[in-house]
């Protein structure tokens, strides 16, 4: 039995490299997204200026197990994002320029977090959630068009049904359904967004599965004559002393083009860590990529033959749970 | 890359988890490294556990600005491998590195009488015997033992430490022999006492070239307890008025406390301004290349009348006696009206003379007795709208730079709580208030 997805897919042929490059301050890369454009991998990585301490209970701090080491002189947890490319390996990283759009923050968390990559309509788009805009930390999911490296277009997106939520994030935008989001996957429910208007629910599905809350996530991507993408859920508890833990879990989900979910797999872990997060998943040429964040401090790229992920998604092969082939 | 294709094959493989530790660590990239040192310690035995423990405080520390952190991580070190002598050393260190000597002494003394079992860490310096001496020796001159501080200095300049502690100890011991071959100087401070002069007398105390402190208070303040022999209190009546801006007390309380001066040279402070190490330092090596019959002060106001910065004089006992030897002021003006504070008088400086201008003034009649005639007759003269103010100016120009040196602006970084400053507000000064230094000065 494989000790973690990663595992299963490098036994299958698959490979892993680690995302990392110098950057302008410390703290954690992570959570990066991937997407094939025009047969170019573009890969999107997210920094903070945060590291992120996580322990077992016999080891933790006074504050904790789960604890956010930013600088004592800046307690906010602000995100910048930096675009490269992969060929060889990864290429080209830059910052992102976001300074025409961005205001003073009025929150801690600062930027735009989480960032899925997408392209719809000749553009490249980052899609994440903001919550620095009100003192309260409302978060609204944010689309921003990015040409040469700089932020020329900033779109917050209102929620559907009134804009009223308090936090939205974990949107997975669906590449090949201009603005388009799958925004919670049980039941599967796709918005339409209108650029400076309303954002329309165009679908919601029966719930079914009712177990945990499965969230984005990757992107959507079209896969032969469906869609997919990969989910995480989560379990969250309070340590005997009150403070804040977690363990971050995914599954791959497989849609028909009417939104029904026909497969899921059970739920894995990347490379046995228990915060992990994957937010990106792409196709190019034979293989699928997929992008996850370890930690909160590091990244890395998957590259999956695309036969091995087929057999996950058609034949039901659990890659935690069935002996390999 | 094989070290995370090891990892991800035995993720719970303490060799293949600090393997991957170690190629994060090995670039530069702490946080990615410390998750996996942190992984080290939660599945390591016992010395992997102390290597992760180790690697996870260095982590939080090279990433910067997280001491705290670094602090809990490396007291759990010592905590749970106190046979270990990695932890004392870097707490030793950590605490140099904030000034906070006690407990740089403190660590490095634990460290020294702890086992200290050794083994090679990545990166990590193996702790000597030598290395905790070190650190007592640098740390111990801040906490008055100086005396210990110059011993273990000698002891280990012929040492095996490497080269960057052996260049330390020089420098050091080369700051030693320089001021132990120079004469010394006493340091008068004058005033009242305040919640900060027992820190400024210590602070004082700590440097090779102070002879004696000498406080110079008023009757009423308590007196100074104190277990050094080299420092003497004298607590002067007071003059029968204050003096407008109490310029009589500043008169009064730096003449008696100049008086006491057992050295050929002195330096006259206030009781509650607390100046930079640094700032002393280096107060004290323009002192001995500019000394000469000027007096050096720390700021010079070139706009105005005769008038140096009086908030410290440096110079031969005779010379600062001869500044503060003069007329009290007779006129008070806050014996006239009611004034709020001093920023209130600051609006009143056409109806009485400057305290600096008065001091000043007074001095440099000294070079030029008739300067003596604007004295007699301040309306006239020396007030800022006074009718013959060019003409006066006119002979400042010429008369001051003859009297007074200024001190370059990086010996003025000080706190000053009675006025809220955390720091000299040098732009301020220079912009607002036209404070010139030595380096704006030699421009010119």
């Amino acid at each position: 039995m494989a000790k973690s997805f990663t595992q299963f897919i490098i036994e299958r042929g698959g490979n892993i490299h680690p995302l990392q490059f110098k950057t302008d301050s410390n703290g954690g890369l992570f959570n990066p997204s991937i997407l094939n454009v025009g047969d170019e991998l573009i890969i999107n990585i997210r920094h903070c200026q945060y590291a992120l301490l996580h322990t077992t209970s016999e080891w933790e701090s006074r504050w904790g197990g789960l604890i956010y080491l930013n600088p004592e002189t800046d307690i906010t947890l602000t995100t910048t994002n930096w675009l490269g490319s992969w060929r060889r390996g990864l290429e080209g990283v830059k910052k992102i320029d976001t300074s025409v759009f961005d205001t003073t923050p009025l929150w801690e968390f600062v930027g735009l977090e989480d960032c899925r990559l997408t392209y719809w309509d000749d553009k490249l788009f980052l899609s994440g959630v903001r919550r620095d805009t009100e003192t309260t930390g409302i978060g609204r999911m944010e689309l921003s068009e990015i040409r040469n490296g700089k932020e020329v277009s900033r779109f917050r997106i209102p929620a559907p049904n009134g804009d009223s939520t308090y936090c939205e994030k974990n949107w997975m935008p669906v590449t090949d359904l201009p603005y388009h989001y799958v925004k919670w996957m049980d039941p599967v429910e796709v918005v339409k967004i209108n650029i400076n208007g309303d954002t329309e629910c165009v679908h919601i599905g029966e719930k079914v599965f009712n177990g945990k809350d499965m969230r984005g996530g990757s992107q959507v991507i079209p896969f032969g004559e469906h869609r997919i993408c990969i989910v995480h859920e989560t379990d969250y508890w309070r340590d005997m002393r009150g403070y804040k833990d977690a363990i971050y879990r995914h599954r791959i989900v497989v849609m028909d083009t009417d939104w029904n979910v026909i497969h899921r797999t059970e739920p894995f872990h990347f490379m046995g860590g228990r915060i992990e997060f994957c937010s990106g998943i792409t196709q190019y040429r034979d293989k699928i990529w997929i992008t996850f964040g370890y930690s909160d401090n590091s990244a890395y790229l998957l590259e999956v033959p695309i036969e091995v992920f087929k057999t996950i998604c058609y034949e039901g092969i659990n890659p935690l749970h069935k002996q390999s082939n | 890359m094989k070290e995370l294709i090891h990892y991800i094959n035995n993720p719970t493989d303490t060799f293949g988890i600090k393997n991957l530790a170690e190629w994060y660590w090995k670039r530069g990239d702490w946080a990615g490294s410390l998750s996996f040192w942190t992984r080290l310690v939660e599945y390591g035995n016992d010395e992997e556990r102390y290597d992760g423990l180790i690697h996870t405080s260095l982590s939080i520390w090279k990433m910067g600005n997280r001491r705290t952190h670094v602090k809990d991580s490396l007291f759990r070190c010592v905590t749970d491998f106190p046979h270990r002598g990695e932890g004392y050393l870097l707490l030793s260190k950590l605490f140099e590195e904030e000034g906070s000597w006690t407990e740089c002494y403190m660590w490095a003394k634990k460290g020294l009488e702890s086992p200290n079992e050794t083994r090679p860490l990545l990166d990590v310096e193996i702790p000597t015997i030598e290395h905790f001496r070190f650190q007592m020796g640098v740390s111990g001159w801040w906490i008055g033992k100086a005396e210990e501080s110059l011993g273990i200095h000698l002891e280990l300049r012929d040492s095996s430490l490497p080269k960057p502690y052996l260049d330390a100890i020089k420098r050091n011991l080369t700051l030693w022999d320089r001021t132990e071959s120079e004469e010394k100087i006493d340091i008068v401070l004058q005033g009242p006492i305040s919640h900060i002069t027992k820190y400024i007398v210590q602070r004082f105390l700590s440097f090779p070239f102070v002879n004696r402190v000498i406080l110079s208070n008023w009757v009423d303040d308590e007196i100074f307890v104190t277990h050094s022999n080299r420092v003497k209190q004298i607590r002067s009546e007071y003059p029968p008025t204050p003096g407008t801006n109490n310029t009589n007390y500043q008169i009064v309380s730096s003449l008696n406390g100049v008086r006491e001066v057992q050295t050929h040279y002195c330096a006259k402070f206030r009781t509650d301004q607390l100046y930079d190490t640094e700032s002393i330092w280096k107060m004290w090596d323009f002192f001995l290349t500019h000394r000469s019959c000027k007096i050096l002060c720390g700021g010079i106001y070139p706009h105005l009348l005769f008038h140096p910065k009086d908030h410290y004089f440096w110079g031969k006992k005779g010379d600062l006696q001869n500044l503060f030897d003069i007329p009290l002021e007779q006129r008070n003006l806050e014996g006239l009206i009611r004034i709020k504070d001093r920023f209130e008088l600051s609006h009143w400086y056409n109806e009485f003379v400057r305290v600096e201008t008065y001091i000043g003034s007074h001095y440099c009649a000294r070079i030029l007795p008739e300067i003596n005639r604007f004295i007699i007759n301040p309306k006239e003269y020396l007030y800022d709208d006074s009718p013959h103010w060019k003409e006066v100016f006119d002979i400042s120009k010429d008369i001051t730079p003859q009297a007074f040196l200024p001190f370059p602006k990086e010996c003025n970084c000080m706190k000053w709580p009675k006025l809220g400053w955390d720091s000299y507000p040098f732009d301020e000064q220079f912009n607002s208030y036209g404070e010139r230094w030595y380096e704006d000065i030699k421009k010119k």
